[in-house]
C-alpha cells in the first residue's frame, strides 16, 4: 500500500471529477435526451445557459459572501469589512509596478525624518541613521534624536489637542482612518519598497504590511462605529446607555519588524477612539514611521493629536511611560522592554490622575505539533515558510517542531533538503526566501544560537552561501533531544528551527505547552479527533491546524497571545479597541409625574 | 493564424452522437461497473456531500497510515459518522463487535482504496513489467499511450533527482519493450511525419522545486539540467517528451523551459505540451506556443489541449487572496473556450506550425474539436484524441471504433511510483 501514496492525490483528483454533479464523466453513459442536452453548444444551449443561471445562484447564496451583504442589512458595520488583497505578484505587469517602485524609493534614500511634534518639524543636532540591513553600505534615513523636553512638549500638545479631537464624532474619526487607507492604497508600491529596504523584509511580505496596514485602519474605522450600537437591558421609566469615551493620552511604542502595520494598528485604534498619541517608532524603521505619521496628517488627523518622536527607545521610552498625563502605554517588542513598561507604568508619579493601561504584545516561542498521520507534502513547506519567512523576524514565527520518533528523520530529512533550495537574497527581488536579519546585534545574536544548537542538538542542515554585503545569515534546522534546551526555548528571532523528538501526539501537546510564551502554534494532524483536542488544549492565542503559524489577517485571525507572550489583545479583532476606550454608562430617570415616553 | 471560421453546428451534434453511439457500453461492462466497489462508494459520494468530504479524507490519509490498527482508527473517525451510508456505519459498528474486526474492516477499506487507484492508475514502479505489459497489450488494441509518473511533492534537490531517476529508468525500459510491440502504421505515423511508440509526460515542479513564476530562471535551470539526458535518449530512440501543465504560478515558467529545451534540442526530440482551456488566457498562450513551434521547432509541437485540472485549487487560491479568478468560473465557459481552442490549434496545424492532441471525456467537446479540424480540411489521421487511464473507459473504445484505423487514439495512462 505504501507504494500508492504517490498516486493519492491524482485519485481523489480523479474521485472528485467521477463524482461532480457538472462533470460528464459522472452523468455515466448518455441516451435519449440527456444525450440532447449534453451535447448542444456550450456558449448557447439553453439547457447550459439554465444551468450557469444557476449556478451564478448558487455562488451568491453559498460561495460569495459580497454579494450577501447587499440583500442582508448587518448592524454591524465590520460584517462588510474586506481584506485588501495582497499584490498578485505572480503576475509580470505587477512584478513591473514593484520594480519601477523599488527603483523610485532607492534614487530617494538617505532622506531626513525629523521629530514631528504638534506640526512642527524639529532637527536635532545628533542624528542617527537607518541602514539598509541587505546592502549596509545605504543609508536609508536620517533620524533626528529626541530628549526628555521634546517628550514634554509633544505630551504637552497631546494634552491640549484631547478635548477637541475626543469631542468630534466617532463618524467623523472614523472618515479620517478611511482616507488614510485611501492615502495608503495609493502609495502602495512606495511604501513596500520603504519596507522591503529599511526593514530588509522580501517585497511580498513587505506588500503584505502595508495591506494589513489599510486593514487595520478599514477594520478599526468600522470597529469603532459598532461600538455606538452596542445595547443594555432597558426597563420603562429608565434610559441606559453605554458610552465609549477616549481614556487620554496615548503613547505608543512599535518595533522595527511589521514598521508599518504594526504602528498603523496601534496609533490608528487609539485615535479613532479619540485619544491623541505620541509614537516612538523603531530607531531601525524611523522612515516608514515618517511616512506614516505624514499620511495620517494628510487624512485630517490634527497635528497635535499625533506627535513623532524617533530616537533611541532607552532615550525617550522611560520618559513617555513615566510622564503623569500618559493615560496609556500600547507597546509591541521585545519582552525585556514589555516588562520594564509594565514596571514603571505601575509607579504613580506626582501629577498623575488616574491608573496607566499597558498593553505589551511580546514574543513568543512558537510550537509546531506534526502528528504521525501529518501530510508533509502540506507540512513541510508550511513550516519552512512559518519558520524562515522574513528570517524568523515574526513574532508569530513558527521555532520548534514537536515530532514523534517515528516520523522524525523523514520530516528533518524534508526539511533539510526544501532549506537547501531557498532563496537567501535582497528582500527587493521577489523571488527571495529570506534576507538579511535586521541589525548587527541580532546577528550576533543568531550566530550564538547557531553555535548553541550545534552543542545543544545535532545540525541537519545550515547555509552559509549569503550575500557579503549585510547582515545576513542562513537558516539552520537542529535536531534537538531536549524540549527544555535553550535553543528550544529561549526567543531567538532568527532563523533557527529546532526539531524535537517525542514519543506520541500527547507528548507533543505537553512539549508544546511547556513554555512561558503563548502567542501561536500549529498542528499538522489527519485524525479529527486530534485536531479537536489540538483546539481545546494547545496554549497559544493563535492555533493554526493544518497551515503555517504565520501571516494572521485582520478580522479573519484576530491576533495576540498571553502568558509571556503579551496582556492578551487581539488586534484586528472586535474587541481591540476597548482598551484605548472608557466606557462610561449613563443611566436617566425618564419618568415625569408617573409619565414615561417609552411605556 | 488563418480565419476560422464557425463551427458547423450541426455536423457537431452529429458527430457527437455518432461518437456516443459506439460509446455504449456493452451489458457486461455495465454489469462489472455496477459492482465495482468504487462505483458503489462514488455513487455514495455524488449524493452525500458530507460523506463525499469524509469518504476523500479518509483515502487521504490512508497511506500514512502505518498498521492496521491505524487504518481502523481512521476509518472509525472519518466513517462512522452519521452522514455515512448506514451499510457503511452498520458494517464498522459490526466489525467493531468482531475479534480482530478492526483489522479487518482495516483490510477491506484498504482493500477497496487499492481498487479504486487501480481503477484510474495503471501500476506502480514496483510492478513495472506488468506495467509495460499492459501498455503492450493497449497498444495492440489500438491505443497509444502517454506514461505519466505520479509522485510525491518535490520540494528537495534529492527528491527531484529521484523523479529523474524514475523517468529515466520508466523511459528506458518502455523503450525497449515497444521496440517488440507489433506495427500499428495508424499509430505511428501523422502527416507531419513518424510518431514515436512511446511518449512519456514529466511534471515541470517535480524535475525543479524552484519551477515558479518568481524563480523563473532558476526552475528552468534545474529541469533542464535534470531533463538532459532524458531528451538525448528520447531524441536517439524517436520518442517524444510531454511537458505537463500545473498550476497558474508555473505555468509561466513551463513555456520558458519548452522555450530553452527548444532551444538546445532545436531538431528533436518529439516535444509535447498542454493548453488548459479553462484559463481566460488560454488561447493567448496557444497563438504564442504555436507561432514559436512553427518558427523554432523542426519537428513541430503537440499541444495537448484540456480544460484543465485544479479549478478547484486556482478557484480557492483567487478567491482567498481577493484576486481575480484567472479561471472561468462556469464549466459551460471552459467548454466553449475549449472549442474556440480547438479552432486555433486546427488552424496551427494547418498552417504546419503544431499536431493537435484533445484530451477530454466529454463528447461534446471531442466532437467539436474534429469538426474545427475537418472543416480546415484536415484529415482524421492529423489529430489525437486523448482519454485518461480508468475514466469513461467505454468512450475509449467508441473513439476506436469510430476512429476505424484513421485516426490514432492515444489514452492517456499513469503510472504510480514506488
Amino acid at each position: 500500500m505504501g507504494d500508492l501514496i504517490p498516486g493519492m492525490s491524482y485519485l481523489v483528483r480523479r474521485l472528485l471529477e467521477n463524482t461532480a454533479n457538472e462533470s460528464f464523466v459522472a452523468q455515466g453513459d448518455l441516451r435519449g435526451e440527456a444525450l440532447e442536452a449534453a451535447i448542444g453548444d456550450p456558449a448557447t444551449s439553453p439547457v447550459l445557459v439554465a444551468r450557469r443561471e444557476t449556478d451564478a445562484l448558487d455562488h451568491d447564496s453559498g460561495q460569495d459572501p459580497r454579494t450577501e451583504e447587499a440583500t442582508m442589512p448587518s448592524h454591524d458595520p465590520t460584517a462588510t469589512f474586506r481584506n485588501e488583497p495582497v499584490a498578485e505578484l505572480r503576475r509580470a505587469p505587477v512584478r513591473a509596478r514593484f520594480a519601477s517602485a523599488v527603483a523610485a524609493v532607492e534614487s530617494a534614500l538617505g532622506f531626513d525624518v525629523p521629530l514631528l511634534i504638534a506640526g512642527r518639524a524639529v532637527s536635532t543636532p545628533e542624528t542617527l541613521p537607518s541602514v539598509d540591513p541587505g546592502r549596509t553600505s545605504r543609508t536609508v534615513a536620517v533620524q533626528s534624536l529626541a530628549g526628555g523636553e521634546h517628550v514634554q512638549e509633544a505630551m504637552a500638545a497631546a494634552t491640549g489637542a484631547l478635548d477637541g479631537w475626543a469631542g468630534r464624532t466617532v463618524h467623523e474619526r472614523a472618515e479620517v482612518l478611511r482616507r488614510g487607507a485611501d492615502l495608503l492604497r495609493r502609495r502602495r508600491g512606495e511604501l513596500a519598497a520603504l519596507i522591503a529596504i529599511e526593514a530588509g523584509k522580501p517585497i511580498a511580505e513587505a506588500d503584505a504590511d502595508v495591506c494589513e496596514a489599510v486593514d487595520f485602519w478599514t477594520y478599526y474605522a468600522a470597529s469603532a462605529e459598532a461600538l455606538e450600537h452596542i445595547q443594555l437591558a432597558q426597563v420603562p421609566g429608565e434610559r441606559n446607555d453605554l458610552h465609549h469615551r477616549a481614556r487620554g493620552v496615548g503613547v505608543v511604542i512599535a518595533p522595527w519588524n511589521f514598521p508599518l502595520a504594526i504602528p498603523a494598528g496601534m496609533v490608528g485604534g487609539a485615535l479613532v477612539m479619540g485619544n491623541p498619541v505620541v509614537f516612538k517608532p523603531a530607531e531601525q524603521t524611523p522612515g516608514v514611521a515618517l511616512r506614516m505619521v505624514q499620511v495620517l496628517h494628510e487624512a485630517g488627523v490634527p497635528p497635535a493629536a499625533l506627535s513623532l518622536l524617533t530616537g533611541i527607545g532607552e532615550d525617550v521610552g522611560p520618559a513617555l511611560v513615566e510622564h503623569p498625563d500618559t493615560s496609556f502605554v500600547a507597546f509591541t517588542g521585545s519582552r525585556a522592554v514589555g516588562l520594564d513598561i509594565v514596571r514603571r507604568a505601575a509607579v504613580v508619579q506626582p501629577g498623575q490622575r488616574q491608573v496607566k493601561y499597558v498593553s505589551a504584545e511580546m514574543g513568543g516561542k512558537n510550537p509546531v505539533v506534526v502528528d504521525a498521520d501529518a501530510d508533509l507534502d502540506v507540512a513541510v513547506p508550511a513550516i519552512v515558510k512559518s519558520a524562515f519567512g522574513y528570517a524568523g523576524q515574526k513574532c508569530s514565527a513558527a521555532s520548534r517542531v514537536l515530532v514523534p520518533d517515528r516520523l522524525a528523520d523523514q520530516l528533518v530529512t524534508r526539511l533539510a533538503g526544501a532549506v537547501d533550495m531557498l532563496t537567501i537574497d535582497h528582500p527587493t527581488d521577489p523571488g527571495v526566501d529570506l534576507g538579511p536579519v535586521i541589525d548587527a546585534d541580532a546577528l550576533e545574536r543568531v550566530n550564538r544560537y547557531r553555535k548553541l544548537a550545534a552543542e545543544e542538538g545535532e545540525v541537519v542542515v545550515r547555509r552559509d552561501d549569503v550575500p557579503e554585503d549585510g547582515w545576513y545569515v542562513g537558516p539552520l534546522v537542529a535536531l534537538v533531544p531536549d524540549h527544555r534546551a535553550k535553543v528550544a526555548t529561549e526567543e531567538i528571532f532568527g532563523p533557527i528551527l529546532s526539531v524535537v523528538p517525542v514519543t506520541d501526539f500527547d507528548a507533543a501537546l505537553a512539549a508544546a505547552n511547556d513554555s512561558e510564551y503563548a502567542l501561536t502554534a500549529g498542528v499538522f494532524s489527519r485524525t479529527p479527533s486530534h485536531i479537536a483536542e489540538a483546539a481545546r488544549r494547545l496554549d497559544a492565542g493563535n492555533v493554526y491546524v493544518n497551515r503555517g503559524t504565520t501571516g494572521a489577517m485582520v478580522a479573519r485571525q484576530p491576533f495576540g497571545g498571553h502568558k509571556l507572550s503579551g496582556t492578551g489583545a487581539k488586534a484586528g479583532g472586535p474587541d481591540y479597541l476597548l482598551r484605548f476606550a472608557t466606557p462610561v454608562v449613563v443611566t436617566e430617570n425618564t419618568q415625569r409625574q408617573g409619565f414615561a415616553p417609552d411605556l | 493564424m488563418a480565419d476560422v471560421g464557425a463551427l458547423d453546428e450541426q455536423a457537431v451534434q452529429a458527430l457527437a452522437r455518432e461518437i456516443a453511439a459506439a460509446s455504449t457500453p456493452t451489458a457486461r461492462e455495465r454489469a462489472q461497473r455496477a459492482l465495482s466497489p468504487s462505483t458503489l462508494a462514488m455513487g455514495w459520494a455524488t449524493r452525500r456531500p458530507a460523506f463525499k468530504t469524509n469518504l476523500f479524507r479518509f483515502v487521504d490519509v490512508v497511506p500514512a497510515c502505518e498498521t492496521p490498527a491505524e487504518t481502523a482508527d481512521h476509518l472509525a473517525e472519518y466513517l462512522d459518522d452519521p452522514t455515512s451510508p448506514t451499510s457503511v456505519r452498520l458494517g464498522l459498528r459490526a466489525a467493531a463487535r468482531l475479534p480482530r474486526g478492526d483489522a479487518m474492516a482495516a483490510g477491506v477499506a484498504r482493500f477497496g482504496i487499492e481498487q479504486m487507484a487501480r481503477q484510474f492508475i495503471i501500476g506502480s514502479d514496483d510492478d513495472l513489467d506488468e506495467v509495460l505489459a499492459r501498455l503492450g497489450r493497449r497498444w495492440e488494441a489500438g491505443f497509444a499511450s502517454t506514461l505519466d509518473l505520479l509522485g510525491e511533492k518535490t520540494f528537495t534537490a534529492r527528491e527531484a533527482d529521484h523523479y529523474a531517476a524514475r523517468v529515466s529508468r520508466t523511459f528506458l525500459r518502455l523503450i525497449d519493450a515497444a521496440s517488440r510491440w507489433p506495427s500499428r502504421p495508424v499509430l505511428e505515423r501523422d502527416p507531419w511525419g513518424p510518431l514515436g511508440r512511446v511518449n512519456v509526460s514529466v511534471k515541470p515542479t517535480a524535475l525543479a522545486p524552484k519551477m515558479h513564476v518568481l524563480t523563473e530562471a532558476a526552475g528552468v535551470a534545474q529541469a533542464v539540467e535534470r531533463l538532459g539526458p532524458i531528451l538525448d535518449v528520447a531524441r536517439q530512440s524517436g520518442a517524444t517528451v510531454h511537458i505537463d501543465a500545473e498550476h497558474d504560478e508555473t505555468k509561466d515558467a513551463t513555456h520558458a523551459l519548452l522555450r530553452a529545451i527548444g532551444k538546445q534540442w532545436p531538431d528533436g526530440p518529439a516535444l509535447g505540451c498542454v493548453v488548459q482551456a479553462y484559463r481566460q488566457d488560454a488561447a493567448d498562450d496557444l497563438a504564442s506556443l504555436v507561432r514559436w513551434s512553427g518558427e523554432a521547432l523542426d519537428i513541430p509541437l503537440q499541444v495537448r489541449l484540456v480544460k484543465g485540472a485544479y479549478w478547484d485549487a486556482e478557484t480557492i487560491a483567487a478567491r482567498a487572496n481577493g484576486w481575480a479568478n484567472p479561471l472561468f468560473e462556469q464549466k459551460s465557459a471552459s467548454d466553449a473556450s475549449f472549442e474556440a481552442c480547438a479552432q486555433d490549434l486546427a488552424a496551427g496545424a494547418a498552417a504546419g506550425a503544431v499536431r493537435p492532441a484533445f484530451a477530454s471525456h466529454n463528447i461534446r467537446s471531442l466532437a467539436a474539436a474534429i469538426t474545427a479540424c475537418r472543416q480546415l480540411g484536415l484529415g482524421d489521421d492529423a489529430f489525437e484524441t486523448q482519454v485518461l487511464h480508468g475514466m469513461a473507459e467505454p468512450l475509449h473504445h467508441g473513439l476506436r471504433i469510430w476512429a476505424s484505423g484513421c485516426a490514432c487514439t492515444r489514452p492517456w495512462v499513469t503510472s504510480s511510483p514506488a
